[in-house]
């Protein structure tokens, strides 16, 4: 185990606004290749506005494809930020805090992203309205609220807001940093967005109760998104692979399965970035790590458990699915890649404690797992699809279209964009936090392991 | 005709059209007419206020789709037509029309209708849009003087074809008729077994076993009304059984409780295993058998046998290719049948037409009906009575009737080619036949018809005979057309179907422009008549029909009573022709056939197949196929649109490594064509199958350049019993390419094969309940897919065997 | 459900598909009808070809013992539709005469109805239908021309029904079975097609649905249609029950 420094508040202001107040040489170009993907993919996004869904590769009886994976994906990636900063914060595991900012603003940015795609995926996005809002009031026309699409907006609305919120909440002492450190117009900004923060005992106060209260309330919204958004599937009797019962559970552990580890591959990179070696340290990784063996073996449980469900009826169609999904090409080479990378590979791994400490080695795993996350919302969706009910006449494939392809690349271009873009203005690293763990962090010998120890809050 | 005819016309029209509103429905008068006495209905852009009904009309005419005389409703807002149904009145419509027939809407607004005259002086030359006048001047020219002439239409019958012959004969002018895939030796072969000028009538609806030799009365032989007869022979109480027996899998075998798949030109051997097998059923006590013993020309039963096969289900198995507890099995249905006084019907033709020995089998056939008993009775073949008027008198010029459509068999053709290409022809008129695809050789075609001096061709869009005239006229859809036609079959009756115009011609939205300035082709010819025809419209020849069976004996007591001639005509129209169901029957005469050549021997070596070229129930003879429509629905056996295809056995495709989509060369001694297969369980592993209609250069912005002509590989050299192309008698090699495509068709990309008995398609056996069926067919599926024994009381049973 | 209950009418079809020989009339009828936009080479190779009624055709079986059988699917018309609680905007919509119709107007494209709906008659526009203006001529005025991203399915050509309902009431009587019949039905050559209103005891289709062949598709996804299905006969196979004699020659012939 690496030692630890103690640091001072200079040091630790110095190091976590290294990216604000200057700007790194990497910065530029790598904004600029994003940059590029995010016009060529908003350029894509109007282009099928222009000429219609006919662009991408959906057709009967696929008529959910790419977009609505990715979706899924997005608001599972979102998971980041409720398991990081609302669950571990309750349970006071005390290494999470270097990373809750980053982890919430994942949170953010992947569920403005993730509203893009049902969006886009719609065939009149400008009547969208209609769908969101009860607004025709002369003819009393309200949204259907017996439809999921319904609660999603909902669901999503909430949580948005509510990773929004605590987001700024903790950003408010490093916004009167920022604001006490920089000339001008930003100046100016600062000031706006810092509030007033004087950094006197009340205000501290209010702000570690607000963080509290948030944590709280978002914690039903845990269980709720991924749950609700497992129901655009579940509750449609038709589709054999998606009317299952045990969606909701499986779609949150799977979300927090992928969004525990964004967070491993985003710590990863803001390690190698920015050089936080001080703030983002192996034990948090090792600690991170344990916690996926737990999550993803449950979350593979979830993946069996659902097959043999499934086959226990023996219905004919449910038998064909299955057989489309696991055995036949190309299928069988998404699903083995979809068990490789979302389990055998990273879990193979993370079981050595030298893997877990191998900065590297963490960050490859943890993209494996999402690699893997995309393709089981991808096995969940299509096949499903393809393979509906008797009717064996209209059974067809999929390929997604370039088009398609090239917006759901957009959708990481544009999230790492935003995120580099937060991460110049912004401290990725809360200062204050990270002066706190100063304070209530220390270590202790269990046996032969050092384990980090939290004095209480 | 002179001024006053011309008042009087005018007023008797207004007349009609006055009451023509009234519930009987009415008429509209065509924008054609000699001189030209228009009366459009004004398009709604420029239409007054007041007359904006926002109401539709419905109006009788016939179809141009269907051969066989069949008659439409049209629905009419506005002077534009919107929907095509069968005429519920009409004997061989009953309300339904043929799967194509509703895309002649398409035709009357196809966007490539050709908008006028075009000509050009030499065959080289470029067309160039005339006037009307300038055409009718060219054609009478080209008339008038001497030469030798050729008119060439379609299979016509009634006034239509009466018309023709009599525009022939003045102008002296030989006229020929063409059709695709012709069934000229059924249709020559019937009236020969039964002695008749007509066609007969097959009443399936009340038959208890059918068994048909390759005819496709299901599919693309036939009026509706066969098809609607099916319907009720399958639901009736005792539900019919219908044997298809032919080497491809056509619309009626899919259909038929038993497909049998004999090798093409064996099947004769089949009926003659039936005969035999019928002589010797002592229940078998009919005077008639003598009718058949004629046909086959024999004294004695054992003289049935004239080809080495011996009769007996192992030998016609081994010789046809049929496995022979099937035949053992039609034989002891027939038998059966017999026994229980059930009514059987022998119907042949379609596949069955295209070998040497096709006039035989044919006879062989319809010659069983004899043995059976089942010649005029109910749930048998029906002679057709003849028609009353055989022709009608105008102006004093007899015009004929004739009611059956023969065509000119292939021999004629020939000649008439050969005479084309010494450069001997002086005018061609052809109106409205793909003759350049529909013939075998096209190249040689399009040089022969160069050579003509003069070449007309009438059309509505341009195909690649139309292109190649020297005078291209657009003419009028039958929605747009005076006609009148005899139905082919006769339903037991006599009866007489008219057309008339039921809609103006399109008008650009944006202003007052006629989009097409179209005629109606029997106008042009009467338009082009001197003496006492000149001057009348087809409409005052089809009035003159309505005039004379109003006088007729045969009218009291018939579809319609009208109190004068012109009440008569409108009930006429309105109901779209006049029948007389009260016809007393008519009993066969002595066949004038006799011949037996039971086998036909097609060569085929070891790596040949045969080809059987056929019509797709949906593409049909292609005619219809500039129309969108058309194209675009499925073929209902592969489910393929806009493209021909060739059909392949799966084992077949297996050994020779081809998958769906796979593009091979099928070559005959003739020539070759690429196409795409189409990977088909139901082909016989020797054979393949290929659907003509398509491979046409120029045919519309829809049409043109799709797919590949089958007929280009036909041998037409070689001629049948009937002097006619043999169509299923080409052997074909099959050559694989490199290259592959995508099919389009409805059918998605996994063999469409029930996942369970059952689902979704239930099958029941006689007497069983939908329940009691689902739970056999669930039962086998779990027995079948996880060898379970569920059935409690049945898994014993299941267990003995 | 007190207007469903209090309307005069319930429709529905029944399908008989031993009559079926798979013509595809009714496929073409209904194009016509309702103004189905061309379907063009791509679509059907992108599998985007538009059928509200389409003849689903079966293989069973190995040449030569090899059989088609054809089944016209169409909405079901189901009255516990799948497709209608999912639609956010209400534009699969029940009407009180039991069918399922679609409000062009309301729906976004979601594509969640399709979804929905077990039996993939819905159907969505992926591009802008084009109609050549001269073809426009001869489009239905009675049914909308649709543009693109919206789903589209049968109506059971409500128009159809409402004309003949207008009719019957304008001329003061009630509809008679047979006055309604929509496109399809009346195109259907071997009368494989019945359609008619079920409150209606003497109705064709009143008997179909009662007839001892009838079923429902899917009928465990409890979906309640409103399309009947009356069995197909094969009078070579033998049923479970009643006499258990083992027929004569086809068996020989079935069983090798
Ligand atoms: N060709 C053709 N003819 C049509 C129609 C069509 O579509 N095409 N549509 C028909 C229909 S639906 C209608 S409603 C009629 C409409 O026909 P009109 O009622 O004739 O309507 P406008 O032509 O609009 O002209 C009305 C006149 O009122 C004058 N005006 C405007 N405001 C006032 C005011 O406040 N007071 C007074 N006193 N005068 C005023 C205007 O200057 C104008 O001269 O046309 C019918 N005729
Ligand atoms: N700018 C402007 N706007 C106006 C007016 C104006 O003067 N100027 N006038 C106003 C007035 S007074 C009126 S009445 C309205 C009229 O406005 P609209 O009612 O919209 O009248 P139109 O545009 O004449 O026709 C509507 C459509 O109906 C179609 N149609 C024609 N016949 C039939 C039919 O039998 N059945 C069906 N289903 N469709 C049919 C036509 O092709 C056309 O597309 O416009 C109003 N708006
Ligand atoms: S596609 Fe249209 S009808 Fe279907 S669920 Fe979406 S909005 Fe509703
Ligand atoms: S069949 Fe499909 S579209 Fe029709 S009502 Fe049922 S679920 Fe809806
Ligand atoms: S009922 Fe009407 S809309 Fe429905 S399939 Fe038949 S023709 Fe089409
Ligand atoms: S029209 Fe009738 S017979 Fe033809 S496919 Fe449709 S349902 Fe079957
Ligand atoms: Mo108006």
């Amino acid at each position: 185990m690496q030692q630890r420094r103690i640091l001072s508040e200079k040091q630790i202001n110095a190091e976590l606004l290294n990216g604000n107040l200057a700007t790194p040489k990497w910065y530029f170009p790598v904004m600029g290749v994003l940059g590029t993907g995010v016009i060529i993919g908003f350029i894509t996004i109007l282009y099928m506005f222009n000429r219609g869904l006919g662009v991408t590769g959906l057709a009967r009886p696929v008529y959910w494809g790419l977009f609505i994976t990715t979706f899924v994906f997005w608001v599972g990636i979102s998971h980041a930020g409720i398991m990081i900063s609302a669950i571990l914060r309750l349970t006071q595991a005390e290494w999470r805090r270097p990373v809750t900012r980053a982890a919430e603003l994942l949170t953010v940015f992947s569920l403005l992203t993730a509203l893009f795609f049902p969006l886009m995926h719609a065939g009149r996005p400008w009547r969208i309205a209609y769908w969101l809002l009860p607004y025709d009031f002369a003819r009393g026309i309200w949204p259907n609220v017996r439809s999921p699409l319904f609660w999603d907006p909902i669901a999503i609305g909430t949580y948005l807001t509510g990773s929004t919120l605590f987001l700024f909440v903790a950003l408010i002492p490093d916004l009167a940093i920022l604001r006490d450190r920089t000339t001008g117009i930003k100046k100016g900004i600062y000031t706006v967005l810092a509030l007033g923060w004087r950094g006197n005992p009340r205000q501290w106060q209010l702000q570690v109760v607000a963080g509290i209260l948030l944590s709280a309330l978002m914690l039903p919204i845990f269980v709720s998104v991924h749950s609700i958004v497992s129901w655009d599937f579940a509750v449609t009797p038709a589709v054999e692979g998606w009317h299952s019962t045990i969606f909701a559970p499986y779609f949150v552990i799977g979300a927090v399965h992928s969004g525990v580890s964004a967070v491993v591959t985003m710590m990863c990179l803001m390690r190698w970035l920015w050089k936080w070696n001080n703030y983002i340290r192996p034990e948090h990784f090792d600690a991170l790590a344990r916690l996926l063996i737990v999550v993803a073996t449950a979350w593979l449980g979830f993946t069996f458990l659902e097959l043999i469900f499934s086959l226990y009826g023996r219905d004919a169609p449910e038998i064909a699915l299955r057989e489309l999904q696991i055995f036949t090409w190309p299928w069988n080479l998404i699903f083995i890649t979809f068990l490789l990378t979302g389990y055998i590979i990273p879990v193979g791994c993370w079981l050595f404690k030298r893997c877990r400490n191998n900065i590297a080695i963490m960050f490859w795993t943890t993209i494996l797992v999402n690699v893997g996350m995309w393709l089981e919302r991808f096995l969940i969706i299509v096949p499903g699809l393809a393979r509906k009910q008797v009717f064996v006449y209209t059974w067809e494939g999929y390929w997604p279209s370039p088009v398609e392809w090239i917006i759901m690349t957009w959708s990481f271009a544009w999230v790492s964009f935003l995120m580099l873009l937060f991460a110049r203005f912004f401290p990725l690293v809360p200062l204050f936090e990270a002066k706190e763990s100063q304070v209530f962090t220390t270590e202790m010998k269990v046996g032969r392991a050092t384990v980090p120890m939290v004095i209480r809050e | 005709m002179s001024s006053l005819e011309n008042k009087n016309n005018l007023s008797r029209r207004k007349f009609l059209g006055l009451v023509g509103g009234t519930a009987l429905g009415a008429f509209i008068f065509e924008a054609c007419g000699v001189p030209e006495q228009e009366f459009i209905i004004q398009a709604p852009v420029d239409m007054p206020e007041d007359y904006v009904k926002g109401e539709d009309d419905w109006y009788a005419t016939l179809s141009d789709t269907s051969s066989h005389g069949e008659s439409l409703i049209v629905r009419i807002m506005q002077g534009r037509a919107k929907k095509i149904e069968g005429n519920p009145d009409f004997p061989n419509t009953l309300g339904k029309h043929k799967t194509v027939t509703e895309t002649e809407l398409q035709s009357m607004y196809h966007p490539d209708r050709i908008s006028g005259p075009l000509y050009r002086k030499t065959s080289s030359g470029n067309h160039r849009p005339i006037t009307w006048k300038e055409a009718k001047s060219i054609i009478n020219n080209a008339t008038s003087s001497q030469g030798t002439k050729t008119i060439i239409t379609k299979p016509v019958r009634g006034l239509n074809r009466g018309l023709i012959e009599k525009y022939a004969s003045i102008k002296n002018m030989k006229h020929l008729s063409l059709a695709s895939l012709r069934d000229n030796s059924m249709y020559e072969t019937t009236k020969d077994v039964f002695g008749t000028k007509d066609l007969p009538y097959f009443d399936i609806k009340n038959s208890d076993l059918i068994i048909s030799f390759g005819l496709d009365f299901l599919g693309t032989w036939g009026p509706v009304e066969y098809e609607y007869q099916f319907g009720k022979f399958r639901i009736k109480e005792n539900r019919g059984y219908l044997y298809q027996i032919e080497p491809r899998m056509s619309m009626t075998a899919a259909a038929a409780d038993k497909w049998l798949c004999s090798d093409p030109g064996k099947e004769g051997l089949i009926a003659l295993l039936i005969a035999d097998s019928l002589l010797k059923n002592e229940k078998i006590k009919n005077e008639d058998v003598e009718y058949f013993k004629k046909i086959a020309g024999i004294q004695e039963i054992n003289e049935l046998n004239n080809s080495n096969v011996s009769l007996d289900p192992k030998s016609v198995g081994k010789a046809t290719g049929i496995d022979y507890h099937a035949i053992e099995k039609l034989i002891e249905k027939i038998n059966y049948s017999i026994d229980k006084n059930k009514k059987i019907m022998f119907l042949s033709g379609g596949c069955v037409s295209g070998y040497s020995n096709s006039r035989s089998i044919n006879a062989l056939v319809y010659g069983l009906n004899y043995i059976t008993n089942s010649v005029n009775k109910e749930g048998g073949i029906i002679i057709n009575p003849e028609n009353e008027l055989k022709h009608i008198l105008v102006n004093g010029e007899v015009i004929k009737m004739p009611s059956d459509s023969s065509w000119d068999s292939y021999e004629d053709w020939s000649k008439e080619i050969e005479t084309w290409e010494s450069g001997g022809q002086d005018l061609i008129m052809i109106n409205n036949v793909d003759l350049v695809n529909e013939i075998p050789g096209k190249k040689r075609l399009v040089d022969a018809i160069g050579k003509a001096k003069l070449s007309i061709g009438f059309g509505i869009v341009v195909n690649d005979t139309l292109e190649r005239c020297d005078l291209i006229l657009p003419s009028n859809t039958s929605l747009q057309s005076w006609s009148s036609d005899i139905p082919e079959p006769k339903t037991g009756y006599q009866s007489y179907g008219f057309g008339q115009p039921v809609a103006t011609k399109p008008l650009l939205r944006d202003g007052s422009k006629v989009l097409y300035d179209s005629k109606s082709f029997n106008n042009v010819l009467l338009d082009d008549l001197e003496g006492n025809l000149s001057g009348l419209s087809f409409m005052d020849i089809c009035m003159e029909l309505s005039d004379n069976i109003y006088e007729s004996d045969s009218y009291k007591n018939s579809s319609i009573v009208a109190s004068s001639k012109d009440d008569f005509f409108r009930g006429v129209m309105a109901r779209g022709g006049w029948w007389n169901t009260n016809q007393p029957k008519v009993e066969p005469k002595n066949p004038e056939i006799n011949v037996i050549n039971s086998v036909a021997s097609i060569k085929r070596s070891k790596n040949e197949f045969y080809l059987i070229p056929f019509k797709s129930h949906v593409f049909g003879d292609g005619n219809s196929l500039s129309n969108p429509w058309a194209l675009g629905s499925p073929d209902p056996l592969t489910s393929i649109t806009w493209d021909t295809w060739v059909e392949m056995n799966n084992k077949t495709a297996e050994k020779l490594d081809i998958k769906a989509g796979d593009i091979v060369e099928v070559k005959s001694e003739i020539s070759s064509i690429e196409l795409p297969v189409y990977v088909h369980p139901a082909v016989p592993t020797n054979t393949v199958a290929v659907p003509i209609g398509l491979g046409k250069d120029n045919f519309t912005r829809y049409a043109s350049g799709r797919g590949a002509n089958v007929v280009d590989l036909i041998d037409s050299s070689k001629l049948n019993e009937n002097g006619d192309i043999m169509w299923n008698s080409t052997t074909v090699q099959i050559i694989k390419t490199k290259e592959n495509k995508k099919i389009s068709k409805f059918e998605g990309n996994v063999p469409a094969v029930q996942v369970e008995p059952g689902v979704p398609i239930l099958t029941l056996a006689p007497g069983e309940t939908a329940e009691e069926g689902f739970h056999r067919a669930h039962e086998e599926h779990l027995e079948h897919t996880f060898g379970d024994h569920f059935g409690d009381e049945h898994s014993n049973e299941k267990g003995d065997h | 459900m007190v207007a469903e209950k209090q309307s005069k009418f319930k429709w529905g079809m029944a399908v008989d598909i031993d009559a079926c020989n798979g013509c595809q009339a009714c496929v073409i009828a209904c194009q016509s009808e309702n103004n189905i936009p061309i379907n063009t080479e791509d679509n059907f190779k992108d599998a985007r070809g538009i059928e509200w009624i389409r003849v689903e055709r079966y293989w069973e079986g190995e040449f030569p013992n090899v059989k088609a059988k054809f089944i016209p699917i169409l909405c079901m018309h189901c009255d516990n539709a799948p497709c209608e609680p999912v639609c956010p905007v209400y534009a699969s919509y029940h009407t009180v005469e039991g069918l399922n119709v679609q409000i062009y107007n309301r729906c976004v494209g979601t594509r969640y109805c399709a979804n929905g709906c077990p039996y993939l008659v819905r159907f969505f526009n992926y591009w802008e239908p084009e109609w050549p203006e001269s073809f426009q001529n001869h489009l239905n005025p009675d049914v909308t021309v649709r543009s693109r991203g919206i789903m589209e399915k049968c109506s059971m050509c409500i128009q159809r029904i409402r004309r003949g309902t207008r009719d019957a009431k304008k001329d003061k009587r009630e509809v008679v079975d047979g006055d309604i019949s929509p496109a399809c039905v009346q195109a259907c050559p071997t009368d494989a097609l019945v359609f008619g209103n079920q409150k209606d005891p003497e109705s064709r289709i009143n008997k179909m649905k009662n007839d001892k062949r009838a079923y429902t598709l899917l009928d465990h996804l409890k979906t309640n249609n409103n399309v009947w299905y009356l069995a197909k006969v094969d009078p070579d196979i033998e049923a479970h029950h009643g006499d258990k004699h083992h027929g004569e020659g086809n068996h020989k012939e079935d069983s090798h």
